[in-house]
């Protein structure tokens, strides 16, 4: 390539040293600040966890969650990856992975689905937690008969309700959740959306149903586009062992396409962490 | 040495630039994420939805639309195996936010996730529905998005009841904006009533309402296949003594039936080809049965198959690049994938009695028809792995027609004592039953989504 300089230059000698000088200060520089940078953003200020177990969900900053008392292994994400190395050994029995958990009689029981659904009270009434207490930050939007007291009541008996009790304790207003019980805080998101949160969790697990194993738990990042169609998926976290993570990005990409983005949520991508959790229950 | 120098400047800046824009690795190193997720394993569960009475904002509502299209359309997000509908009596008001606040929160606390509200403004000629959709899992039901659609005003009639087309279209249209992938309840079924004397074709909606009859021979008619366009259906009918191959055009009501082929022997068992321009079909008339490929415009034939034994109901794959088909050469019959020209001959299934091979529009799954006793459905994968069942215990199940979005079915049962034909999601749960005539029900085929 041929370079000319400018009139101005033309003449003068170059300050060859000082240039020098200054082109490495600005390339150390440049390494300082993109480094910072990754570093910064790989730290994650305050990230919204969704957990969708099977019957309930909650959504609050990490601290506040409380998990359902099924998962007794540490909170799930941020500075976790030494507490999974050493099982990372132990689970390499595939056999663990169970697959009848679809099993046949089910069917039969299902030739005619209650399609006379008027009146259904829905499922799983209100595994009441303890995050409830987050609740409180939340704007009431309506005045509606739902007082916080019946609810602060149930959650102190701590027993859930009686099951045959059909509808649930009204909970929707304030506490509306993906199941229609448990608490949410979904105000400290930028997006506000638990159902867009609770569709693409229940199409992801679809596709890994069955493929849960102990202690290979990798995290993933994906984004979804305006459209719903998946945009980039990557290993967020890895298991530590490739086929394992193999599975767990191979889940998102099979998922897809996701619902399109709500409206009103104007950025072109959403950016979703998620972590693939071995529920011990079985779910 | 200036030279140089200058050079060695714009190797740094170049080294330096490159470090700034080097692609990182998919998605890493990027900003945060905005959400996370857990996933754990667990059943699949429903999304739970809300749809009022519709309101209408001008015009006079005589066809009682307000209630019905949320009924039907209601219904088809049950039928699409995602929702539930939550049930409830609360009406909205026209322009008054607190009032449809009051209802959504009525709605959450029945454990509504989603409300979809519709808006309708109703001419003489032309309805126009607005529908929008609320997310009931947050506390201040933020708006999802809004869709509008509209009809023009036309007779009804049995085969045509433009009040349910609008209420289907919304259907999947919000099974779209929740799941991702467009509903179908926008499409028809055909299937084949009658005693064994005479067997008619006959059309309804893909949820067995609305039922017109589409051959009126007084023959036997058999074996309805819709082409990809949803325009016309393929059959075969002896309504000229022999089993012809035609083809009927059931929304061109004026348009007369096709001869599609008319060889010596049997013409049966079409399958359209993907673009629609070809039909694979048995014909016999070399002997024995041998599958065919006509082409429907210049009614050129290819003859795939060479073997002395049974090759026949051929199915394209949704690439068009092979045919399944049933073939008896191995003994028993079998399912066998071969390429589009006829060669690369592979047995798909093994060990068993199989027959009515169908593939999904996915491509990923060949349904077929097993005979242990009684006949019941199973699925494989094109390569052989992953045989499973379907149905069991319920009577006879068989001739499955997978729905556009290959994850709904049609096929015929005697479960209930005479053949009726049924519907039902491809893990084999949430069967319903559609068609409730006297007659026998049989040969269901889905539709594509309509034009």
């Amino acid at each position: 390539m041929h370079f000319h300089i400018g009139p101005a230059l033309g003449r003068i000698r170059l300050p060859l040293g000082p240039a020098f000088v200054s082109a490495i200060l600005h390339v150390v520089l440049l390494i300082i600040v993109i480094f910072s940078a990754s570093m910064w953003s790989d730290k994650r200020t305050k990230p919204v966890y969704v957990v969708l177990a099977p019957a309930t969900a909650a959504i609050g900053s990490p601290k506040g969650v409380d998990m359902p008392p099924r998962v007794e292994e540490p909170a799930p994400r941020p500075p976790a990856p030494p507490a999974d190395l050493p099982q990372r050994e132990a689970p390499r029995d595939l056999p663990v992975r169970d697959l009848p958990a679809r099993d046949l009689p089910s069917r039969d029981s299902v030739a005619l689905p209650d399609r006379t659904l008027p009146a259904r009270a829905p499922t799983a009434p209100a595994r009441v937690r303890p995050a409830e207490k987050e609740l409180a930050s939340l704007p009431n939007p309506s005045p509606s008969p739902v007082p916080t007291a019946p609810t602060a009541a149930r959650r102190d008996s701590s027993t859930p309700p009686a099951p045959a009790a059909p509808p649930p304790p009204p909970l929707g207003a304030a506490t509306g959740s993906p199941t229609g019980a448990g608490p949410l805080t979904l105000n400290v998101s930028d997006f506000p959306y638990a159902y867009y949160i609770r569709q693409v969790a229940e199409k992801i697990r679809a596709q890994w149903n069955g493929k849960a194993i102990p202690g290979q738990q990798p995290a993933v990042i994906f984004e979804i586009r305006r459209d719903g169609r998946l945009n980039a998926v990557g290993i967020d976290k890895s298991s530590g062992n490739a086929y394992y993570d193999q599975v767990a990005l191979r889940a998102i990409n099979d998922a897809g396409p996701f619902p399109p983005l709500p409206e009103e949520f104007k950025k072109p991508m959403l950016r979703i962490g998620l972590q693939f959790v071995f529920d011990p229950t079985g779910g | 040495m200036r030279r140089i120098a200058i050079a060695v400047l714009f190797a740094l800046l170049a080294v330096a630039t490159v470090g700034v824009w080097a692609p990182p690795s998919p998605v890493r190193a990027q900003a945060p994420p905005d959400i996370y997720i857990n996933v754990t394993g667990g059943g699949s569960k429903k999304l739970n939805i809300a749809i009022p009475e519709f309101t209408v904002v001008t015009g006079s509502d005589s066809a009682g639309l307000a209630k019905m299209i949320p009924t039907v359309a209601g219904n088809d997000l049950t039928l699409s195996g995602s929702f539930s509908v939550v049930a409830g009596a609360d009406r909205v008001p026209a322009n008054n936010p607190d009032a449809l606040r009051q209802v959504w929160s009525n709605f959450a606390a029945a454990g509504a996730h989603a409300g979809a509200h519709g808006l309708l403004t109703l001419r003489a000629d032309r309805v126009e529905a607005e529908v929008r959709l609320y997310d009931l899992t947050s506390p201040t039901f933020p708006p999802i998005a809004s869709r509008k659609f509209d009809a023009a005003v036309t007779p009804l009639s049995p085969g045509f009841d433009w009040r349910r087309r609008l209420a289907h279209k919304i259907a999947d249209d919000i099974v779209l904006q929740f799941t991702g992938d467009r509903g179908v309840a926008d499409t028809k079924i055909s299937y084949v009533v009658g005693p064994s004397g005479a067997k008619e074709i006959v059309v309804a909606d893909y949820d067995g309402v609305g039922t017109s009859p589409v051959t009126r021979n007084g023959s036997i008619n058999l074996s309805p296949v819709w082409s990809p366009d949803a325009r016309s259906i393929a059959f075969t009918s002896f309504m000229n003594g022999y089993p012809d191959l035609f083809r009927l055009f059931p929304f061109e009501p004026r348009r007369g039936v096709q001869t599609l082929a008319s060889f010596h022997g049997i013409n049966s068992s079409p399958s359209w080809s993907p673009d629609g321009q070809s039909l694979a079909l048995t014909l016999s008339k070399d002997g024995n049965p041998e599958i065919y490929v006509l082409t429907v415009q210049s009614g050129a034939l290819q003859r795939l198959t060479r073997h002395a034994s049974i090759d026949t109901e051929p199915t394209w794959s949704p690439t068009g690049q092979q045919i399944a088909f049933v073939s008896d050469r191995a003994g028993a019959p079998k399912i066998f994938v071969m390429e589009r020209d006829g060669s690369n001959v592979r047995q798909v299934t093994t060990s068993g009695f199989h027959t009515q091979p169908r593939w999904s529009p996915k491509g990923d799954t060949i349904v077929y028809t097993q005979r242990e006793g009684v006949h019941n459905l199973w699925v494989i994968t094109p390569g052989g792995t992953n045989p499973r069942p379907l149905t069991s215990g319920q009577g006879d199940n068989q001739g499955a027609s997978w729905a556009p979005d290959g994850r709904h079915l049609v096929f015929q049962s005697n479960r209930s004592g005479r053949w009726q034909v049924y519907m039902m999601l491809l893990d084999g749960m949430e069967t319903t039953q559609i068609t409730t005539g006297a007659g026998d029900a049989t040969s269901p085929s889905w539709s594509p989504r309509l034009p």
